[in-house]
């Protein structure tokens, strides 16, 4: 009876599950309280954006024409990949014209990056992609992956850290995640310094004027995008906001939802190369819109998980999330997100994350663009009952029992007993607390009364 | 078929124009007294009003072209290894306690980026982030909220990491 992410949670140290627990806590009870102190009604912020985000998925074609005309016209060069292996080809190529083999890359943190595997691509052909934001950047000393879309490293704490700053040949010693904090810094400046080229993602780039909005607390994004003379924008084909004006709802959304602040220090709006006027900045910039499975669902019932601003709030509401941590999702998208998004994008075979989930709706709740992702999970399921996919419980055999009352009043009967004896009755009742019974059976009343 | 034909011809367009919603929504901001608001703002985000005379330049000073008319101060260091990059705001916002700043007069994007501390001068100010928004120039802009931070190890917060740890903000109030 359990999943993959049941049996991945059953492997969980305590530590990792009270790091996880603990901030997912901490940042789903902050929610609503940062949002109501800047909205005069949350709930109507969400409803206006998901609106916003209807209005683009219907009218992409347009508008991805649109920011495409503006990018040009800013002197930002546009670039269109298929799937992760042409974006990949189109980033390498554009990495090799200013950097070779050796050189450094400094990367901001970016999930279509991650989704396309690209760290892995650019150091099998000798070049050396090093990440900047904090989170991200422990993660590739230590060999492993983020846990979260927001807080890469929420299943370590300091002293994990700690570890991996001395095995990187960090010094002196500490546990102080001020000290750690400063010590990555201090590393990371000549990183920014000798870099030939950056790359990032986009949050939202604006149709109407062709800028592309990047946010972040720690400032590594907007190093990562100046300081070298090329950079390199990667960007879902979704990622778009009609006007400007929008962000006015959306800034707020994201910060609130992610990070319980009323906005992220940092708005970087990317308007293009350095202009004759400007002193600093990449003299080339580059978009790469990437579509990875994205189109297929333009017209699917998934397709508002294409609205995901990639804020987190829904895997700081998940109880599932909050027991497995990211990991237990084995995907890049983790969460009830990544449940969603993981059979879309790469084109991940069917897996049984539609099922690690109790339906309690509390990703919906939080959502700040309203993805009804219970609906998508139960849709995901149906598909799978549909297609060849064995589901755990033998659920034709259970309607062949319903339709004969002499073996379903049997089985009622003997329900009791089994589930004190270990298969599958009793994992279904082991984790669930049943009503006290009262009265007499139901039936044997029934006939009785008069 | 390139790629961009192809993603152009599965993303779909409506013809017509789709409504939008209209009904923008409010923010809890009252726009009273908007420098007070302000600072009030940068206070809580862990930035440092404070007044020019006051500073006292102990440290290498960067100081942008754009920022020169306002201070006494000049440059002793290059960007890179000063103590303090000396900046000037397009505007601020009293309701997000934000700052504008923009690449005018050849300012350096980079000066609110690597010394350690930030003073920024800013003269102007509007009172939410829906106008801040429609008045934006053109060309690259930062909006700043704060000195640089991270929450990324244990959730603790930590300032510097990689932008300045500290922002001073220095309001001169247009007569």
């Amino acid at each position: 009876m359990s999943s993959q992410v049941d049996q991945f949670a059953q492997t969980v140290s305590p530590t990792v599950t009270d790091s996880v627990r603990a901030a997912s806590k901490l940042k789903t009870d902050g929610r609503t309280p940062a949002l109501s102190r800047h909205f005069q009604d949350p709930e109507h912020a969400r409803s206006h954006a998901s609106e916003i985000k209807s209005y683009v998925l219907d009218n992409l074609k347009d508008l991805l024409l649109q920011l495409e005309q503006r990018c040009l016209e800013n002197g930002v060069q546009v670039h269109w990949a298929n799937n992760a292996s042409e974006a990949n080809e189109i980033i390498y190529r554009l990495c090799r014209e200013s950097a070779a083999p050796g050189d450094t890359i400094v990367k901001a943190k970016s999930m279509a990056t991650e989704e396309i595997h690209l760290n892995a691509y650019l150091e099998e052909r000798g070049l050396v992609p090093v990440e900047t934001d904090l989170g991200e950047f422990v993660i590739q000393l230590d060999n492993d992956t983020p846990s979260h879309l927001v807080t890469p490293i929420i299943h370590k704490n300091a002293r994990q850290v700690a570890q991996t700053f001395k095995e990187a040949g960090f010094s002196p010693y500490t546990e102080s995640p001020n000290d750690l904090a400063l010590q990555a810094r201090h590393h990371l400046r000549k990183r920014f310094r000798e870099a030939k080229v950056g790359i990032s993602g986009v949050n939202f780039a604006i149709a109407e004027t062709g800028r592309l909005v990047i946010v972040e607390n720690e400032g590594n994004n907007r190093l990562s995008t100046t300081a070298p003379l090329t950079h390199i924008a990667v960007m879902g084909l979704e990622k778009l906001l009609p006007s400007e004006s929008d962000l006015a709802v959306f800034l707020p959304l994201l910060a609130g939802s992610a990070t319980n602040q009323q906005l992220t220090t940092y708005v970087h709006f990317v308007s293009g190369p350095r202009q004759p006027q400007e002193s600093d900045g990449p003299t080339s910039v580059h978009l790469v819109i990437l579509d990875n499975g994205r189109s297929d669902v333009l017209n699917s019932s998934f397709r508002d998980a294409l609205k995901c601003i990639r804020c987190g709030a829904c895997l700081n509401a998940c109880p599932v999330y909050r027991q497995a941590s990211g990991h237990g999702y084995g995907s890049v998208f983790c969460g009830p997100i990544g449940a969603v998004l993981s059979p879309i994008i790469n084109g991940t075979p069917f897996s049984d994350l539609p099922f690690a989930s109790t339906l309690c709706g509390a990703c919906e709740e939080v959502c700040p663009v309203k993805i009804p992702i219970p609906d998508m999970l139960l849709e995901l399921r149906h598909q799978a009952a549909q297609s060849n996919f064995k589901p755990k419980v033998p659920w034709d055999k259970f309607e062949a029992l319903t339709q004969r009352s002499h073996l379903w009043r049997a089985s009622l009967t003997l329900l009791p007993i089994a589930i004190r004896f270990p298969g599958p009755p009793s994992e279904w009742t082991d984790s669930r607390i049943a009503p006290s019974r009262r009265g007499r059976n139901f039936r044997r009343w029934w006939n009785d009364r008069p | 078929m390139t790629a961009r034909e192809r993603i152009l011809a599965c993303a779909p367009s409506t013809g017509q124009s789709m409504p939008r919603p209209t009904v923008f929504p409010r923010t809890c901001f009252d726009g009273a007294d908007l420098w007070e608001a302000f600072r009030s703002k940068l206070v809580e985000l862990g930035a440092e009003p404070i007044d020019l005379k006051d500073f006292k330049a102990d440290q290498t000073v960067y100081v942008e072209p754009a920022a020169r008319p306002f201070t006494e101060l000049k440059s002793t260091a290059p960007l890179w290894k000063a103590e303090v990059g000396i900046s000037l705001a397009d505007f601020a916002i009293a309701e997000t306690g934000s700052l504008i700043v923009t690449t005018m007069l050849g300012q350096e994007r980079l000066s609110t980026l690597l010394p350690p501390v930030n003073l920024v001068i800013v003269h102007r100010i509007v009172p939410t982030l829906f106008e801040a928004l429609s008045q934006l120039p053109p060309g690259n802009v930062a909006i700043i909220t704060g000195p640089s931070r991270t929450a990324d190890i244990e959730g603790k917060l930590v300032r510097g990491v990689h932008g300045p740890g500290r922002l001073l903000v220095v309001t001169q109030e247009e007569e």
